[in-house]
């Protein structure tokens, strides 16, 4: 048993304390790095309930639901600020990549804790697919939105269909990391792969800007 | 085995089709500019695939274990939505239109999602994609009555066989296992000469070279019978319809290309 909302505390007072330092650019990732964080921690809350009401069981849910409510979490403050600043493409990535990023890295501090830190191939492989897996969830649902902006096709399906493609591309995540073996090492491979395809993806959309 | 292979086999045969057309869509995109049905069919194959990847995953991994409400429901749900999206991008002048067809093809959905919820008990996900289902449906039957696309016999027609392949369908819940056999096997019966009826009217649009909109009208109504088909159908059927549901796909990328390029 951790207490999640300490560390939550831990870390955002003095990132808190940054914001007042910081400007611009950074101010906004930082700023989006809390949210990421406290995205993170509701996530875990409504997934616990989701448990607890279903009688799922926590591995179910971890793999099933987990992705559904996490991907959601991540999306609300993004669409918020979508819709209300209707901010331009840069901005609206810098708050994706924030918001992954602080939602990767809680996520990563609360299992340290939980699972212990001797074994530094663990952490790297955990850092390296769940950590690069939120950025790319994220990152793959802002630029559904952003497409669909540019193109003048943003509905309500084409937004749910940027949410969900971020909850489909998480969720396969879950799935085959769930078993060891063959699938759990490609599972651990799809978000650094995914994380290339979508650099190409956006070097192109810049080039046709 | 060779079982499990046959009910297999059409979810990879769709997704490495799938994955072709994801890519011959991105082109098209960029090839068209501004071309708003191409987003949403890259959008409609995107999420496919990984819907279809995500079930795929799921019963290598799980085999003959019933899957949970995921996130390839809510994949569902926006393909049927962008589905319908996609063909009011494509109206004209047909925005508010409602018509007593319309009206009928939201029945038609209710009545299989009642049926989907009685067969699985699941309510939550039979709601939430049968919700979806229901828009796309609603779209699919305003774009063929705005479209001229059925001669008024050939709606008649149609409106007898959803009415009967629903209540064949509540039938089975009532009668002896005997009768059961026999009205199941009617209504596969039923649903394959609708969708080779479906599969006919494409053929002919095709042979007649139909502007891309009235096409893409028709392969969506051919794709949302199907996919109906394949929620009602179990087994070897079920395999058959995916087989229905993955020729559909080339058709619906070539009616768009016609539409955008139009």
């Amino acid at each position: 048993m951790i207490f999640s909302e300490n560390v939550l505390v831990c870390m955002a007072v003095p990132l808190l304390l940054a914001l007042v330092f910081l400007r611009d650019n950074a101010r906004q990732f930082v700023l989006n790095f809390l949210l990421g964080m406290a995205a993170c921690l509701l996530g875990a809350y409504v997934s616990g309930f989701v448990d607890a009401a279903s009688g799922m069981g926590v591995e179910d849910t971890a793999i099933f639901i987990s992705p559904v409510v996490e991907e959601a979490m991540k999306f609300l403050p993004l669409l918020f600020y979508f819709l209300m600043f209707d901010p331009d493409d840069d901005h609206l990535f810098l708050s994706a990549v924030g918001i992954g990023a602080g939602f990767a890295s809680f996520e990563n501090i609360c299992s340290m804790i939980a699972s212990g830190t001797e074994r530094l191939g663990f952490l790297l492989i955990r850092g390296l697919a769940v950590g690069v897996m939120h950025i790319v969830s994220v990152f793959a649902m802002i630029l559904g939105l952003v497409v669909a902006r540019r193109f003048k096709a943003l509905r309500l399906s084409s937004t749910v269909g940027a949410l969900s493609l971020s909850m489909l591309f998480h969720g396969i995540y879950n799935l085959l990391v769930s078993q060891p073996g063959i699938t759990s090492v490609i599972g651990y491979g799809l978000p650094l792969l995914t994380a290339g395809l979508l650099f190409l993806a956006l070097r192109r959309l810049r080039v046709g800007e | 085995m060779s079982f499990r292979l046959l009910t297999i086999l059409p979810d990879y045969v769709q997704i490495v089709t799938l994955v072709a057309l994801v890519v011959l869509s991105v082109r098209l995109i960029s090839k068209r500019g501004h071309a708003i049905p191409a987003v949403y069919l890259t959008f409609i194959l995107s999420l496919w695939l990984l819907t279809d990847l995500y079930w795929g995953i799921y019963d290598f991994m799980r085999p003959d274990s019933r899957m949970p409400f995921a996130a390839n429901e809510i994949g569902e749900a926006a393909v049927f939505l962008l589905e319908g999206a996609m063909l009011v991008s494509l109206a004209r002048g047909w925005k508010d239109y409602t018509c007593p067809q319309a009206i009928g093809a939201l029945i038609f959905a209710a009545c299989n999602v009642a049926l989907w919820i009685a067969w699985a008990g699941e309510w939550v996900d039979d709601l939430f994609v049968g919700a979806a289902f229901a828009v796309f449906l609603y779209q699919a039957a305003r774009a063929l009555a705005v479209h001229q696309s059925l001669a008024s016999w050939e709606w008649g027609l149609l409106g007898a066989g959803c009415g009967l392949l629903i209540l064949g369908q509540g039938l089975t819940f009532f009668v002896p296992e005997a009768a059961k056999a026999a009205l199941d096997t009617a209504c596969y019966g039923l649903l394959a000469v609708v969708t080779v009826w479906w599969a006919v009217k494409v053929i002919f649009a095709l042979r007649k070279n139909a502007d891309g909109v009235s096409l893409l009208c028709l392969v969506f109504a051919w794709l949302a019978w199907v996919v109906a088909a394949k929620y009602m159908s179990a087994g070897a059927w079920y395999a058959v319809f995916m087989i229905c549901e993955t020729l559909c796909l080339p058709l619906l990328y070539g009616a768009a290309r016609k539409a955008v390029t139009a």
